[in-house]
């Protein structure tokens, strides 16, 4: 039984999340689908700056933002193909990462929290104000769907496809990331850096690269949006965006894969099924983080951990990543 | 060619002269130690000499190159390996990963080299894997691979440290009090560990309080006192020294 869990646990989720569109055909929950995977890819994308490399971000909607208007606008006003688009906007929004990145290399804690909300304020006014260019407020119309071959990707459900295929790279990308040279350097920066750089870590590169690497994980996730969604328009970027991330790492667990996916997940439908609670829906939302943070700060990811090494029976208590200083989290 | 060397190294905080013009040589398979009374400068040497703080005046020369103005992590690579006084373990991460940080300037792999899992990588993984295991059982951390280094008792986290010291393949490997807080079972086995770092041809420097140890292993001692040389010899040539005696047990009147 166990050796048949540890050797088909990960073939089992990917046919079931790959099956989805077979199972229902209702599009609301396909879109809810395409959603939860956006976010779960924005998660992982704020995970690997903060739960891996320790450094606060805030501020991680303008990164999202700069994915969607980088491949709406090539799509739109350039009539570039799609594809073009996806590849630009995690390229784009990398170069905005390392631009972020270098100025608050000594920055840390409250003090980076800080520069990145402003940085994400900055960003939703130029989304706002540069009405030449994005159209401002009213949104840029029109953005086409994404085709293979002859196959176009217009529906919830064959997009829901492209959505799942970025979020298991996404999951590949963090974990082959986690446990390599390069992993283990971010992770040293966040456990101590003075002792990192004692050890032979140039840790300007590294958190450099953190931000990098974060930020085009969130402008791909970006461009998913806007080729989903079929519009882009500021309000979809407001730093409200960037606390619900956070709050997805938060619930799902700081510096944890699996509950990055879960986390999001559950804070993208949650406040679809809270709907019945009216105008109270927010406050149970809020009140449902407030708890999580409380009774279980290692939020969902710890709770998958401890299953899973139940049903693998692994004698080995794998590491339980804690991110940030709990108290700033 | 001396392995190590300062020249009239110094550093000031405010009106505190932490380190005042300190000369000291340290040749190849030595095992030098550097003692003086609290607030004596000796943990402010050592940061000097890793590059943790900048030197007001003076040079640090490793090897006839001159590293004043190197950055900490490259002369980590240059073969500089340092444990601390105050443990700065990776608390949150395992007693491998912890000790596998320490390779990281000797490894190559990089971002891509990761998220394509190149053969290249994977066999530099799992060498680099076997080497941190040959050190773990060196300090005899055996068996505790798994665990998280905050879960280590005081005396393993402190042999962990030094694990991890060695694994970035020093030439000279700096130890910052590394008896302090052991007791006397830990104490033996660090006396011996130390010899052995030796043996396996890395020249030791050593911040100690404990004179036992200090005078059973060293080579050569260095006495520091208000950030000045009082004192260079060998352990009977520094016990006898004038203002050695003085420093520590105050003027005879």
């Amino acid at each position: 039984m166990r050796t048949l869990y540890k050797k088909y646990r990960t073939v089992a989720l990917l046919l079931l999340a790959y099956a989805l569109p077979v199972l229902t055909r209702d599009p609301y929950v396909l879109h809810l689908a395409n959603m939860a995977c956006i976010f779960a890819i924005l998660t992982l994308s704020l995970n690997i700056l903060t739960g891996f490399t320790g450094q606060f971000s805030v501020g991680h909607a303008a990164f999202y933002g700069i994915g969607a208007y980088t491949s709406s606008l090539l799509a739109v006003k350039a009539g570039a193909p799609v594809w073009l688009g996806f590849l630009a906007a995690p390229v784009v929004a990398a170069i905005f990462g390392i631009l972020l990145g270098l100025p608050t290399l000594r920055l840390r804690g409250f003090y980076l929290g800080v520069v990145t909300l402003g940085f994400g304020e900055i960003m939703y006014q130029v989304f706002v104000n540069w009405i030449s260019l994005t159209n401002g407020p009213k949104g840029l119309t029109g953005v086409p769907a994404p085709r293979i071959g002859s196959i176009v990707l217009d529906t919830y459900g064959s997009y829901y496809f492209l959505s799942i295929t970025l979020l298991v790279l996404t999951i590949v990308i963090a974990y082959r990331l986690l446990y390599s040279r390069v992993g283990r350097a971010l992770m040293a920066i966040r456990e101590n850096e003075t002792a990192a750089e004692a050890t032979g870590i140039n840790s300007t590169y590294y958190k450099v690269m953190a931000f990098c690497i974060s930020a085009s994980l969130a402008g791909m996730a970006g461009a998913l949006y806007a080729h989903e969604i079929m519009f882009v328009s500021p309000e979809s970027f407001v730093n409200a965006e960037s606390v619900s991330i956070l709050s997805m790492m938060v619930v799902g667990g700081i510096g944890s894969i699996p509950g990055s996916v879960v986390g999001a997940i559950t804070l993208t439908l949650v406040p679809e099924y809270l709907r019945s609670f009216g105008d109270l829906r927010l406050v149970v939302y809020g009140l449902a983080i407030v708890l999580m943070v409380i009774y279980s700060p290692q939020g969902i990811g710890g709770w998958i951990t401890r299953v899973d090494q139940y049903l693998s029976g692994t004698a080995i208590r794998k590491p339980v990543r804690g991110g940030v200083e709990r108290g700033a989290a | 060619m001396a392995l190590l060397e300062t020249k009239g190294l110094s550093i000031s905080f405010g009106g505190v002269r932490a380190v005042q013009g300190v000369d000291l040589e340290v040749e190849k398979g030595e095992i030098f130690a550097i003692i003086g009374p609290n607030g004596a400068g000796k943990t402010t040497f050592f940061n000097l000499v890793t590059g943790y703080y900048k030197a007001d005046s003076g040079r640090v020369i490793f090897k006839g190159d001159d590293i004043t103005h190197v950055k900490p992590y490259h002369r980590t690579k240059k073969g500089i390996g340092r444990s601390f006084q105050v443990l700065m373990l990776f608390r949150d991460m395992t007693v491998l990963d912890n000790a596998m940080v320490g390779l990281h300037c000797r490894l190559k792999s990089n971002l891509a080299g990761a998220l394509l899992r190149t053969p290249a990588t994977v066999r530099e993984e799992a060498e680099g894997r076997e080497k941190v295991r040959e050190l773990l059982h060196f300090v005899g951390l055996d068996g505790k691979e798994h665990e998280m280094a905050k879960n280590l008792s005081y005396g393993q986290q402190k042999r962990l440290d030094i694990a991890r010291a060695l694994a970035t393949d020093p030439e000279i490997l700096l130890l910052d009090e590394p008896a302090a807080g052991l007791n006397t079972q830990d104490l033996a086995s660090l006396t011996d560990m130390i010899q052995r770092i030796r043996e396996r041809g890395i020249t030791v420097l050593l911040i100690e309080h404990k004179m036992d140890l200090v005078m059973s292993i060293s080579d050569r001692i260095m006495v520091l006192n208000f950030g000045k040389k009082i004192a260079e010899g060998t352990p009977d040539e520094v016990r006898q020294n004038e203002a050695v005696i003085e420093a520590y047990l105050g003027k005879e009147e």
